[in-house]
């Protein structure tokens, strides 16, 4: 594998990231909608410290108590986002047949993909750093436990390398970015629901067991805890892997297609 | 430098390439001929590594496309149809990236950058936005991307479709501007553009490769007899029966003109040359004697469907009677 390639490739994308308007567009509303969340959730936490300071219990705890929520909920967003900051990597190189253009040069089809994921999640993973202003806000007033901020950062950072990763597959397999879209809507918002069938005891024992251990949501809340467990490191990691093995199948599948 | 041995591509039950073996020598800038479907794009993508073929293999700079595709992708520089461009980036950082990945040594790249704008003639615009550049500057960029590596082989696939007439020559100076340096395969449907710019030609119809050659190769593989014009300074009695003589002659016909007449001769170059000197010693003044070749109009149009050649533009003929 070629690094060099990786990083022409991944400084394109960066630049088109850069130089289109979606990426702004996204933050934007990303910060107004974390800015809400935010505010309504200090908000319950300052009526709950009122009560409790009333009945002279004052151990509420910050982080738990409004960050963990907070970047909880966030998390939700990208599922959104994600599709969305996706959708063009692949697709719109078929639509436009530049992708000829980087499959006739001397570069693995592999390090096309991987300059490409490493570029959504640098974006993505940026518009979610934008957001390190709240707890920096929290530090004004209280003291936040780093600790948890910091973890819960990383399960985010994980949780975005597998949504780019399925993702980019969606995008792989067609050359309509709203296709792409939609059709990693559908993957990703998928795997945050399918833990609710636990509840309507259909699935029981083992069954159960499997579900419960694809659903997302579950992995990711030992991560808002403050403590990082390989289980959900694998976990991720092996999401990301087959994102990324079928956008690599996908892709170099084109070489040998049977329809001109 | 270019070899294709037996490359056939399959589109589900079609077949858009069958079979198709050619060569092109070093520093040779061949055509590639044939009408929109024939075959060109698909075996030109098969050369640049960008599709595998169903059958078949080549060697290009040396190297097998199935077994080393990523060094013949060094060695080649490759335009596609449409100039496959970032419309979003500058000429400069577009070819930038490209110079990155065809792997040009880091310094190096602004050296080679600034030979292709200078090359291309791309000076004036090489800090645009090329989505906002005109067609003719976009075909040249798609050059320019195909030379940023200094590649030994370049593959142009229509390079010069949709350009205004002065656009086209300008593309075709540029060209003909890389003969020797390197090996160059273009493909065309326009034959003109064939003759004006290639050493050799390949002409591909449905699918098959049907002749390979030089144009005087092609021509002369086709012809069945030479055709001899000639004019003389003044006309005398029994002049055609005269020229019945001339050694090879197949026939005679005269022309509308005084004293012009098409020699029909044996298609050998010799016979023409004795033809020439035989009517020159004449004392009837002969004043013109041209041949009449095939232009690769006719020979294309014979090779696709099989129809005998009629040179082009042959003036109305009439068989002499005296």
């Amino acid at each position: 594998m070629n690094l060099r390639s990786i990083y022409w490739i991944f400084r394109k994308e960066m630049s088109i990231y850069l130089a289109t308007p979606l990426a702004y567009i996204i933050a934007a509303v990303f910060l107004a909608l974390a800015g809400f969340m935010f505010y309504t959730i200090m908000l319950y936490f300052a009526q709950n410290y009122a009560r409790m300071a009333m009945m002279g219990t004052e151990n509420l705890d910050l982080t738990q108590e409004i960050l963990r929520p907070f970047l909880g909920n966030l998390a939700f967003l990208f599922l959104l986002i994600v599709p969305l900051m996706t959708m063009r990597l692949l697709a719109e190189e078929r639509r436009l047949g530049t992708i000829e253009l980087l499959m006739t040069s001397p570069v693995r089809t592999v390090e096309i993909v991987l300059g490409k994921f490493l570029a959504g999640v640098a974006m993505n993973f940026l518009i979610y750093l934008l957001t390190i202003v709240f707890p920096l806000f929290l530090r004004l007033y209280g003291r936040p436990d780093w600790g948890p901020v910091i973890s819960g950062y990383l399960g985010v950072l994980l949780l975005l390398m597998a949504f780019v990763g399925l993702s980019m597959f969606a995008s792989a397999i067609t050359s309509s970015q709203l296709v792409a879209a939609a059709v990693s809507f559908g993957m990703l918002i998928m795997l945050w629901i399918i833990g609710w069938i636990s509840y309507a005891q259909i699935a029981t024992g083992p069954l159960q067991r499997i579900v419960q251990y694809i659903s997302i949501v579950d992995h990711l809340e030992d991560f808002y805890k403050g403590v990082i467990d390989s289980q959900h490191v694998v976990y991720f990691l092996s999401l990301t892997l087959l994102g990324l093995t079928l956008t690599y199948l996908a892709t170099e599948s084109h070489r040998w297609r049977a329809t001109s | 430098m270019i070899e294709a041995m037996g490359l056939t591509k399959y589109y589900g039950p079609r077949a858009a390439i069958q079979n198709v073996t050619f060569s092109v020598a070093p520093g040779q800038i061949a055509g590639f001929l044939g009408v929109n479907g024939a075959g060109k794009t698909t075996t030109m993508r098969i050369l640049t590594c960008y599709l595998y073929p169903t059958e078949g293999t080549a060697r290009v700079a040396g190297y097998d496309i199935l077994s080393h595709p990523l060094e013949v992708r060094r060695a080649t520089g490759y335009m596609p149809e449409h100039p496959l461009l970032y419309h979003e980036m500058t000429v400069r950082a577009f070819l930038r990236f490209v110079a990155g990945l065809r792997g040009v040594p880091r310094r190096q790249v602004a050296d080679r950058i600034d030979t292709v704008i200078q090359q291309c003639g791309l000076k004036e615009v090489a800090d645009r936005i090329i989505g906002r550049l005109s067609r003719g500057y976009r075909q040249r960029v798609g050059i320019a991307q195909a030379l940023i590596h200094d590649p030994p082989v370049l593959i142009l696939d229509e390079p010069t479709i949709g350009l205004d007439p002065k656009q086209i020559l300008e593309i075709r100076e540029l060209i003909r501007s890389l003969r020797g340096r390197h090996t160059v395969l273009l493909s065309s449907h326009i034959l003109y553009e064939v003759t004006q710019i290639c050493d050799s030609v390949v002409v591909i119809h449905e699918g098959r490769i049907v002749a390979q050659g030089s144009l005087e190769e092609l021509q002369r593989g086709l012809m069945a007899e030479h055709r001899l014009r000639v004019r003389f300074l003044r006309s005398a009695d029994g002049l055609l029966t005269r020229i019945r003589e001339v050694p090879g002659v197949l026939g005679v016909e005269a022309l509308d003109g005084p004293a012009q007449f098409v020699l029909r001769l044996e298609p050998r170059e010799e016979v023409v040359a004795e033809a020439i000197r035989w009517l020159s010693n004449q004392p009837w003044g002969l004043v013109e004697a041209r041949r009449e070749t095939l232009t690769l109009e006719d020979i294309f149009i014979q090779l696709t469907t099989g129809r005998t050649p009629v040179p082009a533009e042959e003036p109305e003929v009439q068989e002499a009677s005296v």
